[in-house]
């Protein structure tokens, strides 16, 4: 197994803490991204793998070798990891033509001249650029600038590929083809990658694991549908899924067997089953969650409970139609069909299910059903 | 502990401790300019409270409070001041005048008037101080041969225009106004029309917006331009030393010349103290000004549109001011070496007077000093202009790979302790005045020191002078084709395994090429007529075409100083198109 495993990694830079005290395993052959806002020490623990950037303290192995420790005073150079790193403006070397940024590290090998040349037309086959050896890289598109970076990396074999957000410089259009060439060539190598993002959306097309970050911390690791479904705290919920989540304050009624009744603003009573195994208190404040989609919207009132809203923008994407609506004085929004007759400024009633929800405790944050 | 763990544990500690190789790069230039630069400095402070090694403070008060004080102190001192504000003063109203109406008006030819400005920096301001004095020498006060006025026009020109501070201010504000123009010119451009539209929007006149919106934005260039200019006034010895003596006009650094010629060196070094001391004095001072507004300095690089001011009837006539001050730092300065250096007598402009005599004539023993070969085939002549491509090429070399060492250091260490330190002492010599430096380099390499033989008198001297002196300028192009390599570039042959001396080969290199080779043309350049610098250094042996000009000048060898001074500029211009046209031909052939 070449797992890759961090152990207590942190990393400051000076006064900053970058990555703190930070556990992950990846396991082998997965594509598993680090998902966070800027600044949040993904890029900072993706070059610390690498090697390129040195753990204040920590351990890191690569299998059952230990790549870095500060304990063991270990610190393998980035050269001897067997890895490969894809950054995000491809950093391919201006003044080389196509074959001579991809031959440059079978040189570093000292691999022989015909072999060279035949790893370098397979690789350039597998990523669809057949035919553009002699070109220099600023006569290429950014699409096809981000495969030569790739072919670049993959043709000394890695067991081992990391990306730092490929994507971000490519427009809409390519980002999407390009996601699932990645997805393609990932399948058809099975290295290990990992994938640095920020874009939610990228990470849950293309992962089998995703790590949440914020802070320099993990806030969560699960495979993307468990992190939509399951978000372990406020952050990761608010992170994950576009538009993001509603969130209103309410208070605890009481509690019962896994089950707590709360006093939601603007919503009204709700019962909730599930609860984990924590005790709550009379009126602790908590705060749900109700992603778009499980928001229903009627124009008559279904039953006498439903909290009534005001419809304010209507936001067509083509596939689904976003509407914002004021229930008392916060504003949420509600996904429905895209065909549909609402208008502006007129009232509307509000239906979900309660699982459907959501609930954190407020001050910890902390998910609780 | 178990042995091997202590055994580990060291090497780690080895590891941690020991520098890595760029490190170690850095580390060595680092001790290498503090070696040069504070050991002659120690010297010279040694030598001028030093009499047979007992302590004096005689050459001090010799230079500060003696009967003699007027005349080796305080009139060279507000001479330099003079000459420095003055040139300053000109140089950068002219240069921003002319950056304005080049890249803000309408002006016809403004993208050819742009280019040739810049001629007049890489002429030498010593030439144009010979052109100057070709032109308005008077024999009847200062004897000689007659200038071209006096002979053509018969007037008599007025001693304080042939030699002294006037003549002196104008030859340095034509060389040095192209600073401000360049530095102010890139700001200008650098002003996105749209901050100036939206004064306008809100209904400010043209003139509040020049006051309010504009000229700010262009204070740090102006600012900066200001400290370039006047600190170069206060080091500059070419220029009085060829127009200030007939009028007895002195400056610091000429008085420092010439009392090392006559063996004061006691009090020369004491003068060289206190102009050093001077010329740091202002740049820190003129520094702090700029640094707290350097914020304004930065624009947008994106979406810029100019708007041109539109001159109307004033097009043509601006057009042709333009036009005659170029020529006049430019092409007249040439036409007139050009033509001296035909005229067998100076003033006679009889056909049958024209010779090319002092280019290719043969050996006249019966005029004297003027009877020597022509230019082209003199052997000493023909060793100087060897010696000073020798010089020059050699600095240029030199300091563009110390310049894109000290670059690479600075950018990749970016933050750590050496980094900051290398950037800062790489740029203390240029608050050296250049005579009074080359005086603390006559000191300290003298003799033996250590493993380095005594240099005084080989060229190893004068390149390491050289490359000292314009270390500020090749760094600072280092260090500015270094940041625009991204980190990535080299991170990925990190990856792939390539070790540095790969990486430097085929990655750093090749993409700093052109900063490489911008930091070589740019010594080159300046080497190429350098006076101050050096006229102290040279030997018989080691003389180049500056020295060599500076001789035949003593001599009042008119013809022969105008042709060299003729043969520098071409020289320097021909290096220059070459180097400007292969560096195309690198760019375009990639």
């Amino acid at each position: 197994m070449i797992d890759i495993v961090l152990k207590g990694v942190s990393k400051d830079f000076g006064k900053y803490l970058a990555v703190d005290t930070l556990d992950l395993t990846i396991k082998e052959h997965d594509f598993h991204t680090l998902l966070g806002p800027s600044g949040c020490g993904k890029t900072t623990t993706l070059r610390m793998v690498a090697g390129l950037e040195e753990p204040t303290s920590g351990d890191i192995f690569i299998g059952k070798h230990a790549v870095f420790s500060s304990k063991n005073l270990i610190n393998v150079s980035p050269a001897k990891r067997n890895i490969a790193l894809i950054f995000q403006d491809y950093a391919l070397w201006p003044h080389m033509t196509v074959f001579d940024n991809i031959k440059f590290g079978l040189e570093v090998l000292h691999i022989k001249k015909n072999e060279v040349k035949r790893k370098i037309s397979r690789i350039l086959e597998n990523v669809h650029l057949e035919g553009l050896e002699k070109r220099y890289p600023n006569e290429l598109s950014g699409g096809q600038q981000q495969r030569v970076s790739m072919a670049r990396m993959l043709v000394i074999e890695p067991k081992i590929l990391m990306m730092d957000e490929p994507l971000s410089n490519l427009d809409a259009k390519l980002r999407s083809s390009m996601r699932s060439e990645i997805k393609r060539l990932h399948n058809n190598i099975g290295a290990t990658t990992i994938y640095v993002t920020h874009d939610q959306e990228e990470a849950m097309a293309l992962s089998d694991m995703i790590t949440v970050m914020n802070n320099g911390k993990v806030q969560q690791t699960a495979s993307p549908l468990e992190l939509y479904d399951h978000p372990e705290n406020i952050f990761v919920a608010g992170f994950v899924g576009n538009p993001p989540v509603n969130l209103l304050n309410g208070r605890v009624i009481k509690q019962g067997l896994q089950k707590v009744l709360i006093n939601s603003d603007f919503l009204g009573q709700i019962n909730i089953d599930n609860i984990q195994n924590v005790t709550l208190k009379k009126d602790q404040s908590v705060i749900i969650g109700i992603r778009p989609e499980d928001i229903t919207l009627y124009s008559s009132n279904p039953d006498k409970n439903s909290a009534e809203a005001t419809i304010i923008t209507i936001l067509p994407t083509g596939s689904e139609t976003l509407v914002e609506i004021k229930l008392g004085d916060k504003i949420i929004s509600a996904k429905v069909e895209r065909h549909n007759s609402y208008e502006i400024n007129t009232k509307v009633y509000l239906a979900f299910e309660s699982h459907s929800i959501h609930l954190f405790d407020s001050e910890s944050g902390r998910r609780l059903n | 502990m178990s042995l091997s763990e202590t055994a580990k544990r060291r090497i780690y500690l080895i590891k941690q401790y020991s520098f890595s190789s760029y490190q170690l790069i850095g580390i060595i230039i680092l001790a290498l300019l503090m070696f040069l630069l504070f050991t002659p400095a120690a010297e010279i402070i040694r030598i001028s409270f030093s009499n047979k090694d007992a302590f004096t403070t005689h050459y001090w008060s010799r230079v500060l409070t003696s009967r003699l004080s007027r005349f080796i102190f305080y009139r060279p001192l507000i001479n330099t001041l003079k000459l420095s504000i003055g040139m300053t003063v000109f140089s950068v109203l002219i240069g921003s005048l002319l950056a304005w109406l080049v890249i803000r008006t309408d002006l016809p030819g403004r993208k050819i008037i742009e280019k040739v400005s810049i001629i007049s920096y890489i002429i030498p301001s010593w030439v144009i101080g010979i052109a100057w004095i070709t032109v308005f020498h008077n024999s009847s006060f200062f004897g000689g041969f007659p200038g071209l006025l006096e002979s053509f026009f018969r007037v008599k020109v007025p001693s304080q225009i042939s030699y002294g501070l006037f003549p002196i201010i104008v030859v340095l504000t034509l060389h040095y106004f192209p600073y401000t123009f360049l530095l102010t010119a890139s700001s200008l451009r650098s002003i996105d029309s749209h901050l100036e539209e939206t004064g306008e929007i809100l209904g400010a006149s043209r003139i509040r917006i020049l006051r309010k919106i504009t000229f700010p934005i262009i204070l740090p260039a102006l600012l900066s331009s200001v400290i370039l200019t006047f600190s170069k006034g206060l080091g500059t010895f070419g220029v009085p030393a060829f127009l200030g003596p007939p009028v007895r006009f002195n400056v610091l650094p000429t008085v420092i010349f010439s009392m090392i010629n006559t063996g004061s060196l006691g009090e020369a070094y004491t003068l060289a103290i206190i102009t050093t001391i001077i010329g740091i004095l202002t740049i820190y001072m003129n520094m702090k000004l700029i640094s707290a507004r350097q914020s304004f300095a930065t624009m947008s690089g994106k979406g810029m549109r100019m708007k041109l001011f539109h001159l109307g009837n004033w097009k043509w006539p601006l057009f042709t001011v333009v036009c005659v001050w170029i020529a006049i730092a430019t092409l007249i300065p040439l036409l007139v070496l050009l033509l001296q250096s035909l005229m067998f007598f100076p003033g006679n402009f009889s056909l049958s007077n024209f010779t090319l005599h002092f280019w290719i004539g043969k050996e006249m023993p019966q005029l004297g000093d003027a009877g020597e070969p022509g230019v082209l085939f003199n052997s000493g002549i023909i060793r100087a202009i060897f010696n000073s491509l020798h010089l020059s090429v050699l600095s240029g070399l030199v300091a563009a790979l110390i310049g894109f060492l000290i670059g690479y250091v600075v950018v990749k260490g970016k933050g750590t302790l050496l980094s900051k330190l290398l950037e800062q002492f790489s740029f203390l010599p240029y608050l050296m005045p250049g005579l009074p430096f080359a005086a603390t380099y006559l000191v300290l390499f003298a003799h033996r020191i250590g493993p380095i033989p005594a240099l005084y008198g080989t060229m190893t001297l004068l390149v390491l002078i050289s490359v000292v002196k314009r270390l500020p300028f090749a760094s600072r192009t280092g260090i500015n084709s270094m940041m625009q390599i991204g980190k990535e570039l080299e991170e990925s042959a990190v990856v792939l395994g390539a070790n540095l001396w790969r990486r430097f080969r085929k990655i750093v290199f090749p993409l700093a090429k052109n900063g490489f080779i911008a930091g070589f043309l740019l010594t080159f350049i300046t080497v190429m007529r350098e006076l101050d610098l050096i006229i102290l250094l040279v030997t018989p042996k080691t003389q180049v075409l500056p020295t060599i000009i500076y001789r035949y000048a003593e001599e009042s060898v008119a013809q022969f100083t105008n042709a060299l001074a003729l043969v520098i500029v071409i020289l320097t211009l021909v290096v220059y198109f070459i180097v400007q046209k292969f560096q195309n031909i690198g760019i375009l052939g990639e």
